[in-house]
Protein backbone atom coordinates (compact mmCIF):
# COMPACT_ATOMS: atom_id res chain seq x y z
CA UNK A 1 0.00 0.00 0.00
CA UNK A 2 2.49 2.56 0.92
CA UNK A 3 6.09 2.99 -0.76
CA UNK A 4 8.17 1.73 2.24
CA UNK A 5 10.64 4.22 2.09
CA UNK A 6 13.05 5.80 5.10
CA UNK A 7 16.01 7.78 5.12
CA UNK A 8 18.36 6.12 7.67
CA UNK A 9 21.37 7.87 9.00
CA UNK A 10 23.81 6.14 11.01
CA UNK A 11 25.94 7.35 13.12
CA UNK A 12 29.00 6.23 15.66
CA UNK A 13 31.79 7.28 17.89
CA UNK A 14 34.11 9.45 15.68
CA UNK A 15 36.74 7.19 13.74
CA UNK A 16 34.81 4.32 14.36
CA UNK A 17 36.15 1.70 11.81
CA UNK A 18 33.71 0.40 8.81
CA UNK A 19 32.93 -2.61 10.36
CA UNK A 20 31.21 -0.69 13.02
CA UNK A 21 28.94 0.93 10.46
CA UNK A 22 28.03 -2.33 8.41
CA UNK A 23 27.47 -4.10 11.29
CA UNK A 24 24.61 -1.48 11.78
CA UNK A 25 23.18 -1.23 8.43
CA UNK A 26 23.34 -5.23 8.20
CA UNK A 27 21.16 -5.28 11.51
CA UNK A 28 18.75 -3.12 9.74
CA UNK A 29 18.34 -4.93 6.57
CA UNK A 30 17.99 -8.40 8.14
CA UNK A 31 15.39 -6.78 10.76
CA UNK A 32 12.97 -4.59 8.15
CA UNK A 33 13.40 -6.66 5.17
CA UNK A 34 10.42 -5.17 3.13
CA UNK A 35 11.17 -1.43 4.17
CA UNK A 36 12.98 0.43 1.66
CA UNK A 37 16.01 2.01 3.94
CA UNK A 38 18.13 4.99 2.37
CA UNK A 39 21.14 5.10 3.94
CA UNK A 40 21.63 8.45 3.75
CA UNK A 41 24.20 11.58 4.91
CA UNK A 42 21.32 14.18 5.42
CA UNK A 43 17.81 14.86 5.98
CA UNK A 44 17.18 11.51 7.84
CA UNK A 45 14.09 9.98 8.63
CA UNK A 46 15.81 7.63 11.40
CA UNK A 47 18.43 8.39 13.18
CA UNK A 48 20.23 4.69 14.05
CA UNK A 49 22.76 4.65 16.91
CA UNK A 50 25.44 1.75 16.52
CA UNK A 51 27.65 3.00 19.46
CA UNK A 52 27.85 5.11 22.14
CA UNK A 53 29.98 8.08 21.45
CA UNK A 54 28.14 9.07 18.43
CA UNK A 55 26.21 12.28 20.12
CA UNK A 56 27.79 15.07 18.87
CA UNK A 57 27.13 13.74 15.28
CA UNK A 58 23.46 12.97 15.62
CA UNK A 59 22.68 16.54 17.34
CA UNK A 60 24.60 17.95 14.25
CA UNK A 61 22.03 16.27 11.81
CA UNK A 62 18.64 17.45 13.74
CA UNK A 63 17.33 20.56 12.45
CA UNK A 64 14.22 22.77 13.90
CA UNK A 65 10.95 21.76 12.98
CA UNK A 66 11.39 18.35 12.17
CA UNK A 67 10.54 14.70 13.66
CA UNK A 68 13.74 12.41 13.90
CA UNK A 69 13.38 8.46 14.75
CA UNK A 70 15.86 7.87 17.23
CA UNK A 71 16.98 4.01 17.02
CA UNK A 72 19.16 2.80 19.14
CA UNK A 73 20.83 -1.17 19.09
CA UNK A 74 21.69 -2.59 21.95
CA UNK A 75 25.29 -2.86 21.67
CA UNK A 76 27.93 -0.41 22.71
CA UNK A 77 26.22 1.69 24.54
CA UNK A 78 24.14 3.27 21.65
CA UNK A 79 20.62 3.30 24.15
CA UNK A 80 22.83 5.07 25.99
CA UNK A 81 23.80 7.42 23.37
CA UNK A 82 20.34 7.87 22.11
CA UNK A 83 19.14 8.84 25.36
CA UNK A 84 21.40 11.57 25.52
CA UNK A 85 20.02 12.70 21.98
CA UNK A 86 16.64 12.32 23.64
CA UNK A 87 17.08 14.31 26.26
CA UNK A 88 18.93 17.38 24.14
CA UNK A 89 16.32 16.83 21.34
CA UNK A 90 13.38 17.65 24.69
CA UNK A 91 15.53 20.58 25.45
CA UNK A 92 15.98 22.26 22.00
CA UNK A 93 12.56 21.85 20.94
CA UNK A 94 13.19 18.77 18.41
CA UNK A 95 10.26 16.27 18.16
CA UNK A 96 11.40 12.69 18.68
CA UNK A 97 10.81 9.14 19.44
CA UNK A 98 13.44 6.73 20.98
CA UNK A 99 13.20 3.17 20.28
CA UNK A 100 14.68 0.31 20.11
CA UNK A 101 15.73 -1.63 16.89
CA UNK A 102 13.85 -4.57 18.30
CA UNK A 103 11.00 -2.60 19.54
CA UNK A 104 10.58 -0.95 16.09
CA UNK A 105 10.51 -4.31 14.42
CA UNK A 106 8.00 -5.83 17.13
CA UNK A 107 6.16 -3.05 16.48
CA UNK A 108 6.24 -2.36 13.19
CA UNK A 109 7.21 1.29 13.95
CA UNK A 110 9.51 1.60 10.74
CA UNK A 111 5.82 0.87 8.26
CA UNK A 112 3.97 3.10 10.70
CA UNK A 113 6.57 6.09 9.63
CA UNK A 114 6.88 5.45 5.81
CA UNK A 115 3.04 5.26 6.24
CA UNK A 116 3.04 8.46 7.47
CA UNK A 117 6.00 9.95 5.20
CA UNK A 118 4.09 8.54 2.33
CA UNK A 119 0.67 10.57 3.72
CA UNK A 120 2.69 13.66 4.00
CA UNK A 121 4.37 13.53 0.74
CA UNK A 122 0.81 12.83 -0.94
CA UNK A 123 -1.03 15.68 1.09
CA UNK A 124 1.63 18.03 -0.55
CA UNK A 125 0.32 17.46 -3.83
CA UNK A 126 -3.32 17.88 -3.04
CA UNK A 127 -5.69 20.97 -3.46
CA UNK A 128 -8.90 21.58 -2.24
CA UNK A 129 -11.80 24.36 -2.50
CA UNK A 130 -13.75 25.91 0.01
CA UNK A 131 -17.17 27.21 -1.81
CA UNK A 132 -19.14 29.93 -0.42
CA UNK A 133 -18.07 31.06 2.77
CA UNK A 134 -17.45 28.95 6.34
CA UNK A 135 -20.78 28.83 8.21
CA UNK A 136 -20.70 31.18 11.11
CA UNK A 137 -21.56 29.14 13.64
CA UNK A 138 -18.55 27.05 12.99
CA UNK A 139 -17.02 29.65 15.35
CA UNK A 140 -14.43 27.23 16.48
CA UNK A 141 -13.43 25.53 12.54
CA UNK A 142 -11.89 28.95 10.81
CA UNK A 143 -8.47 29.22 9.88
CA UNK A 144 -6.68 31.38 7.54
CA UNK A 145 -6.52 28.81 4.03
CA UNK A 146 -2.84 29.77 3.98
CA UNK A 147 -2.48 27.54 7.44
CA UNK A 148 -3.83 24.97 5.53
CA UNK A 149 -0.55 25.18 3.31
CA UNK A 150 2.14 26.26 5.99
CA UNK A 151 0.78 23.08 8.22
CA UNK A 152 0.66 20.02 5.71
CA UNK A 153 1.16 21.36 2.06
CA UNK A 154 -2.41 21.02 0.91
CA UNK A 155 -3.46 24.06 -1.50
CA UNK A 156 -6.60 25.42 -0.35
CA UNK A 157 -8.89 28.16 -2.30
CA UNK A 158 -11.58 30.21 -1.25
CA UNK A 159 -14.15 29.87 -4.43
CA UNK A 160 -16.81 32.69 -3.38
CA UNK A 161 -20.28 32.14 -4.65
CA UNK A 162 -20.16 35.67 -6.88
CA UNK A 163 -17.74 34.49 -8.60
CA UNK A 164 -19.12 30.95 -9.08
CA UNK A 165 -22.24 30.11 -12.11
CA UNK A 166 -25.36 29.56 -10.27
CA UNK A 167 -25.76 25.98 -9.38
CA UNK A 168 -29.00 25.62 -10.34
CA UNK A 169 -28.42 26.99 -14.24
CA UNK A 170 -26.62 23.27 -14.30
CA UNK A 171 -28.50 20.56 -16.16
CA UNK A 172 -29.65 17.47 -13.75
CA UNK A 173 -27.05 14.80 -13.60
CA UNK A 174 -27.93 11.62 -15.35
CA UNK A 175 -25.67 9.42 -12.88
CA UNK A 176 -27.16 11.03 -9.82
CA UNK A 177 -30.67 10.48 -10.57
CA UNK A 178 -29.93 7.08 -11.37
CA UNK A 179 -28.12 6.49 -8.35
CA UNK A 180 -30.76 7.67 -6.47
CA UNK A 181 -33.98 6.59 -8.51
CA UNK A 182 -34.43 3.26 -6.17
CA UNK A 183 -35.26 5.56 -3.30
CA UNK A 184 -38.71 6.74 -4.61
CA UNK A 185 -38.06 9.90 -3.60
CA UNK A 186 -40.10 12.00 -6.47
CA UNK A 187 -38.16 15.36 -7.15
CA UNK A 188 -34.86 15.39 -6.89
CA UNK A 189 -34.16 17.92 -10.03
CA UNK A 190 -32.74 20.98 -7.75
CA UNK A 191 -30.08 18.54 -5.91
CA UNK A 192 -28.73 16.78 -9.24
CA UNK A 193 -28.16 20.25 -10.58
CA UNK A 194 -25.98 20.75 -7.60
CA UNK A 195 -24.31 17.66 -8.46
CA UNK A 196 -23.26 18.98 -11.72
CA UNK A 197 -22.21 22.01 -10.53
CA UNK A 198 -20.37 20.78 -7.12
CA UNK A 199 -18.99 17.79 -10.35
CA UNK A 200 -17.93 20.76 -12.97
CA UNK A 201 -16.02 22.89 -9.86
CA UNK A 202 -13.30 19.91 -9.08
CA UNK A 203 -13.28 19.27 -12.62
CA UNK A 204 -12.61 22.64 -13.50
CA UNK A 205 -10.25 23.87 -10.57
CA UNK A 206 -9.09 20.01 -10.39
CA UNK A 207 -9.94 19.62 -6.48
CA UNK A 208 -9.15 16.92 -4.58
CA UNK A 209 -11.71 17.82 -1.72
CA UNK A 210 -14.44 20.14 -1.15
CA UNK A 211 -16.44 22.16 1.66
CA UNK A 212 -19.48 23.95 0.60
CA UNK A 213 -21.59 26.60 2.59
CA UNK A 214 -24.85 24.44 2.02
CA UNK A 215 -27.02 26.11 4.60
CA UNK A 216 -27.41 28.81 2.05
CA UNK A 217 -28.62 26.62 -0.57
CA UNK A 218 -31.57 25.01 1.14
CA UNK A 219 -32.30 28.77 2.82
CA UNK A 220 -32.02 30.57 -0.47
CA UNK A 221 -32.93 28.10 -3.41
CA UNK A 222 -34.71 25.30 -1.11
CA UNK A 223 -32.42 22.05 -2.06
CA UNK A 224 -29.61 20.34 0.08
CA UNK A 225 -26.16 19.47 -0.97
CA UNK A 226 -26.07 16.61 0.97
CA UNK A 227 -26.95 13.81 -1.51
CA UNK A 228 -24.41 15.10 -3.54
CA UNK A 229 -22.03 15.26 -1.41
CA UNK A 230 -22.91 11.85 -0.32
CA UNK A 231 -22.07 10.94 -3.66
CA UNK A 232 -18.86 12.58 -4.24
CA UNK A 233 -17.62 11.13 -0.97
CA UNK A 234 -18.07 7.78 -2.09
CA UNK A 235 -16.81 8.87 -5.21
CA UNK A 236 -13.64 9.52 -3.76
CA UNK A 237 -13.99 13.07 -3.53
CA UNK A 238 -13.99 14.32 -0.65
CA UNK A 239 -16.76 16.65 0.35
CA UNK A 240 -17.72 18.42 3.67
CA UNK A 241 -20.71 20.54 5.07
CA UNK A 242 -21.03 23.66 5.86
CA UNK A 243 -17.68 25.38 4.73
CA UNK A 244 -16.22 23.40 7.68
CA UNK A 245 -12.08 23.86 6.75
CA UNK A 246 -10.86 21.76 9.76
CA UNK A 247 -13.36 18.40 9.05
CA UNK A 248 -12.15 18.88 5.50
CA UNK A 249 -8.59 19.03 6.44
CA UNK A 250 -8.94 16.08 8.58
CA UNK A 251 -10.73 14.09 6.04
CA UNK A 252 -7.39 14.71 3.48
CA UNK A 253 -5.34 13.71 6.37
CA UNK A 254 -7.50 10.31 6.82
CA UNK A 255 -7.67 9.25 3.46
CA UNK A 256 -3.78 9.99 2.68
CA UNK A 257 -3.41 7.86 6.13
CA UNK A 258 -5.59 5.06 5.78
CA UNK A 259 -7.28 5.36 2.09
CA UNK A 260 -10.48 5.54 3.66
CA UNK A 261 -13.28 8.31 3.38
CA UNK A 262 -14.75 9.45 6.57
CA UNK A 263 -17.62 10.02 7.67
CA UNK A 264 -17.81 13.47 9.10
CA UNK A 265 -20.87 14.06 11.46
CA UNK A 266 -22.33 16.12 14.59
CA UNK A 267 -21.50 14.98 18.50
CA UNK A 268 -25.36 15.31 18.95
CA UNK A 269 -25.18 13.89 22.81
CA UNK A 270 -22.32 12.47 24.99
CA UNK A 271 -23.86 10.15 27.57
CA UNK A 272 -21.99 7.91 30.29
CA UNK A 273 -20.46 5.19 27.95
CA UNK A 274 -20.84 6.61 24.46
CA UNK A 275 -21.81 9.52 21.98
CA UNK A 276 -24.12 9.49 19.40
CA UNK A 277 -22.86 11.19 16.26
CA UNK A 278 -25.40 11.96 14.00
CA UNK A 279 -25.13 13.94 10.21
CA UNK A 280 -27.25 14.86 7.11
CA UNK A 281 -24.85 12.85 4.78
CA UNK A 282 -22.79 9.77 4.93
CA UNK A 283 -20.80 8.34 1.83
CA UNK A 284 -23.10 6.11 0.24
CA UNK A 285 -19.89 3.61 0.25
CA UNK A 286 -19.85 3.28 4.12
CA UNK A 287 -23.81 2.45 4.67
CA UNK A 288 -25.65 -0.82 4.25
CA UNK A 289 -28.43 0.84 3.08
CA UNK A 290 -30.53 3.79 3.21
CA UNK A 291 -33.40 6.54 2.46
CA UNK A 292 -33.78 9.82 1.68
CA UNK A 293 -35.72 11.89 4.35
CA UNK A 294 -36.07 15.64 4.41
CA UNK A 295 -32.91 17.54 5.27
CA UNK A 296 -33.01 17.82 9.42
CA UNK A 297 -32.99 21.25 10.49
CA UNK A 298 -34.71 22.63 7.54
CA UNK A 299 -37.35 19.42 6.75
CA UNK A 300 -37.00 20.50 3.09
CA UNK A 301 -35.60 18.49 0.52
CA UNK A 302 -33.59 15.33 0.80
CA UNK A 303 -31.09 14.15 3.28
CA UNK A 304 -29.38 10.63 3.88
CA UNK A 305 -30.02 8.45 6.52
CA UNK A 306 -27.88 5.12 6.49
CA UNK A 307 -27.25 2.23 8.36
CA UNK A 308 -23.17 2.73 8.84
CA UNK A 309 -21.44 -0.37 7.49
CA UNK A 310 -18.44 -0.26 10.11
CA UNK A 311 -18.01 -1.72 13.89
CA UNK A 312 -14.77 -0.45 15.16
CA UNK A 313 -13.98 2.77 14.26
CA UNK A 314 -11.64 5.62 14.68
CA UNK A 315 -12.68 9.30 15.82
CA UNK A 316 -10.50 12.26 14.61
CA UNK A 317 -10.81 15.84 15.03
CA UNK A 318 -7.72 18.21 14.63
CA UNK A 319 -8.33 21.84 16.22
CA UNK A 320 -8.18 25.11 14.08
CA UNK A 321 -4.95 25.67 14.37
CA UNK A 322 -3.93 22.46 13.05
CA UNK A 323 -1.68 21.26 15.99
CA UNK A 324 -3.65 19.54 17.97
CA UNK A 325 -6.37 16.49 17.81
CA UNK A 326 -8.65 14.26 19.34
CA UNK A 327 -7.65 10.88 18.18
CA UNK A 328 -10.11 7.94 19.88
CA UNK A 329 -11.46 4.28 18.78
CA UNK A 330 -14.74 2.75 19.27
CA UNK A 331 -17.01 0.44 18.65
CA UNK A 332 -20.51 1.03 17.30
CA UNK A 333 -23.26 -0.79 19.79
CA UNK A 334 -26.37 1.05 18.21
CA UNK A 335 -27.74 2.50 14.82
CA UNK A 336 -30.81 4.44 16.34
CA UNK A 337 -33.31 6.61 14.29
CA UNK A 338 -34.04 9.70 16.70
CA UNK A 339 -36.15 12.42 15.67
CA UNK A 340 -34.08 14.61 17.61
CA UNK A 341 -30.78 14.73 15.30
CA UNK A 342 -29.67 14.66 11.89
CA UNK A 343 -30.77 11.76 10.10
CA UNK A 344 -27.85 9.47 9.85
CA UNK A 345 -26.68 7.99 13.58
CA UNK A 346 -24.94 5.54 15.26
CA UNK A 347 -23.93 5.32 19.11
CA UNK A 348 -19.80 4.84 19.70
CA UNK A 349 -18.50 3.01 22.71
CA UNK A 350 -15.72 5.22 23.69
CA UNK A 351 -13.43 4.77 26.98
CA UNK A 352 -14.01 6.92 29.84
CA UNK A 353 -10.89 8.91 28.83
CA UNK A 354 -11.90 9.65 25.63
CA UNK A 355 -15.20 10.38 26.68
CA UNK A 356 -14.05 12.91 29.25
CA UNK A 357 -11.74 14.61 26.52
CA UNK A 358 -14.62 14.92 24.50
CA UNK A 359 -16.92 16.78 27.20
CA UNK A 360 -13.98 18.37 28.71
CA UNK A 361 -11.93 19.90 26.18
CA UNK A 362 -13.62 19.58 22.41
CA UNK A 363 -12.16 20.83 19.80
CA UNK A 364 -15.02 21.21 17.51
CA UNK A 365 -18.66 19.71 16.95
CA UNK A 366 -17.68 18.11 14.17
CA UNK A 367 -15.77 14.46 14.27
CA UNK A 368 -14.97 11.81 11.53
CA UNK A 369 -15.45 8.66 11.94
CA UNK A 370 -13.33 6.05 10.07
CA UNK A 371 -14.05 2.40 9.87
CA UNK A 372 -11.12 0.05 11.90
CA UNK A 373 -8.60 1.25 14.67
CA UNK A 374 -6.09 3.80 13.22
CA UNK A 375 -5.40 5.57 16.46
CA UNK A 376 -1.80 4.43 16.57
CA UNK A 377 -1.39 5.99 12.61
CA UNK A 378 -3.14 9.16 13.46
CA UNK A 379 -0.64 9.69 16.51
CA UNK A 380 2.58 8.76 14.20
CA UNK A 381 1.20 11.52 11.97
CA UNK A 382 0.51 13.71 15.30
CA UNK A 383 4.54 13.17 15.68
CA UNK A 384 5.92 13.74 12.63
CA UNK A 385 3.28 16.41 12.10
CA UNK A 386 3.59 18.71 14.94
CA UNK A 387 -0.03 17.87 15.81
CA UNK A 388 -0.08 17.33 19.77
CA UNK A 389 -2.89 14.32 20.15
CA UNK A 390 -5.30 15.57 23.21
CA UNK A 391 -5.51 13.56 26.12
CA UNK A 392 -8.18 12.64 28.13
CA UNK B 1 1.36 23.92 -14.37
CA UNK B 2 2.82 26.66 -11.95
CA UNK B 3 1.27 29.93 -13.73
CA UNK B 4 3.06 32.88 -12.02
CA UNK B 5 1.38 35.97 -12.18
CA UNK B 6 3.16 39.40 -10.92
CA UNK B 7 0.63 42.35 -11.42
CA UNK B 8 -0.51 45.84 -10.25
CA UNK B 9 -4.22 47.57 -9.87
CA UNK B 10 -5.07 51.15 -9.00
CA UNK B 11 -7.60 53.36 -9.68
CA UNK B 12 -6.32 56.20 -11.68
CA UNK B 13 -8.82 59.03 -10.33
CA UNK B 14 -8.60 58.90 -6.78
CA UNK B 15 -5.17 60.87 -5.94
CA UNK B 16 -1.63 60.50 -5.01
CA UNK B 17 -2.38 57.59 -2.69
CA UNK B 18 -4.27 54.28 -3.37
CA UNK B 19 -2.82 52.13 -0.48
CA UNK B 20 -6.50 51.76 0.92
CA UNK B 21 -7.66 50.63 -2.73
CA UNK B 22 -4.80 48.68 -3.35
CA UNK B 23 -5.65 46.79 0.59
CA UNK B 24 -8.50 45.61 -0.07
CA UNK B 25 -7.53 44.04 -3.17
CA UNK B 26 -4.94 42.11 -0.85
CA UNK B 27 -6.65 41.42 1.33
CA UNK B 28 -9.03 39.26 -0.92
CA UNK B 29 -6.00 37.65 -2.56
CA UNK B 30 -4.90 36.78 1.53
CA UNK B 31 -7.85 35.44 1.89
CA UNK B 32 -8.11 33.04 -1.44
CA UNK B 33 -5.12 30.65 -0.29
CA UNK B 34 -3.32 31.16 -3.50
CA UNK B 35 0.54 31.79 -2.05
CA UNK B 36 1.73 35.69 -3.18
CA UNK B 37 4.01 38.00 -1.85
CA UNK B 38 3.45 41.74 -1.53
CA UNK B 39 6.21 43.81 -3.02
CA UNK B 40 6.43 47.71 -3.17
CA UNK B 41 6.01 47.27 -7.31
CA UNK B 42 3.29 44.58 -7.07
CA UNK B 43 1.92 41.74 -5.78
CA UNK B 44 3.07 38.11 -7.51
CA UNK B 45 0.31 35.31 -7.40
CA UNK B 46 1.31 31.69 -8.26
CA UNK B 47 -1.97 29.28 -9.54
CA UNK B 48 -1.92 25.90 -11.20
CA UNK B 49 -3.90 27.23 -14.35
CA UNK B 50 -4.45 30.43 -16.62
CA UNK B 51 -7.89 30.44 -15.61
CA UNK B 52 -7.36 30.51 -11.92
CA UNK B 53 -5.21 33.60 -12.29
CA UNK B 54 -7.32 35.59 -14.80
CA UNK B 55 -10.25 35.06 -12.61
CA UNK B 56 -8.11 36.78 -9.52
CA UNK B 57 -7.81 39.58 -11.45
CA UNK B 58 -11.26 39.72 -12.08
CA UNK B 59 -11.98 39.08 -8.83
CA UNK B 60 -9.63 42.23 -8.31
CA UNK B 61 -11.17 44.69 -10.63
CA UNK B 62 -14.78 43.47 -9.52
CA UNK B 63 -13.71 45.42 -5.65
CA UNK B 64 -12.64 48.41 -7.52
CA UNK B 65 -15.49 48.89 -9.66
CA UNK B 66 -18.22 50.32 -7.34
CA UNK B 67 -15.90 53.22 -6.34
CA UNK B 68 -13.47 53.95 -9.59
CA UNK B 69 -14.31 55.09 -12.94
CA UNK B 70 -11.04 54.27 -14.35
CA UNK B 71 -8.82 51.29 -13.26
CA UNK B 72 -5.22 50.78 -14.45
CA UNK B 73 -3.71 47.22 -14.18
CA UNK B 74 -0.10 45.80 -15.28
CA UNK B 75 -0.04 42.17 -15.47
CA UNK B 76 3.27 39.79 -16.05
CA UNK B 77 2.87 35.88 -16.62
CA UNK B 78 4.97 33.55 -16.75
CA UNK B 79 3.51 30.43 -17.47
CA UNK B 80 5.39 26.98 -17.07
CA UNK B 81 3.68 23.35 -17.78
CA UNK B 82 4.76 20.57 -15.25
CA UNK B 83 6.33 23.02 -12.79
CA UNK B 84 4.72 23.71 -9.76
CA UNK B 85 6.08 26.50 -6.51
CA UNK B 86 7.76 28.62 -8.82
CA UNK B 87 7.22 31.36 -6.39
CA UNK B 88 9.77 29.36 -4.02
CA UNK B 89 12.09 27.50 -6.91
CA UNK B 90 12.81 30.50 -8.95
CA UNK B 91 14.30 32.65 -5.99
CA UNK B 92 16.00 29.20 -4.62
CA UNK B 93 17.57 29.03 -8.10
CA UNK B 94 19.62 32.25 -7.69
CA UNK B 95 20.03 31.43 -4.28
CA UNK B 96 21.96 27.98 -5.11
CA UNK B 97 24.16 30.16 -6.92
CA UNK B 98 25.28 33.11 -5.01
CA UNK B 99 23.99 31.76 -1.83
CA UNK B 100 21.15 33.68 0.51
CA UNK B 101 19.34 37.05 -1.01
CA UNK B 102 17.22 39.66 0.65
CA UNK B 103 13.26 39.20 0.45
Amino acid sequence: MHAMKIRIRLVAFRDAPKEVYEQARNRLIECFPIIHLAFVEEAPDAICFASGGSEQLAVSLMEPGRFYLLLAGDQGNAYAAATEVKAWADLNGRSTKLVTIKQAMEDKILDRLAGVNQARHQLQHQKAALIGEVSHWLVASHFPLSLVRDRFGIKMIHLPWKTLPDYLEHPPDEEFLNVFAESKKKDLEKEARIHTFLQHIVQEYQLDGVTVECFSMVKDRGATACLSLALLNSRNILAACEGDLVSLTGMMVTRALTRHVPWMANIASINHDHVLFAHCTAPLNVVRAYSLPSHFETDKSAAVQGDLDMEDVTIYRLNAQLNKAYIAEGRIVARPKHAFACRTQVEVALSPEDLHALREHPLGNHHLIIPGRYGDLFRWFGWVSGVQAIQG
Amino acid sequence: MSVLMEFAMFPTDKGESVSPFVSKIIKMIDESGYEYRLTPMGTIVEADDLKEILSLVERAYKILEPDCRRVYSAIKLDIRQGAENCLEKKVQSVENQIGKVKK
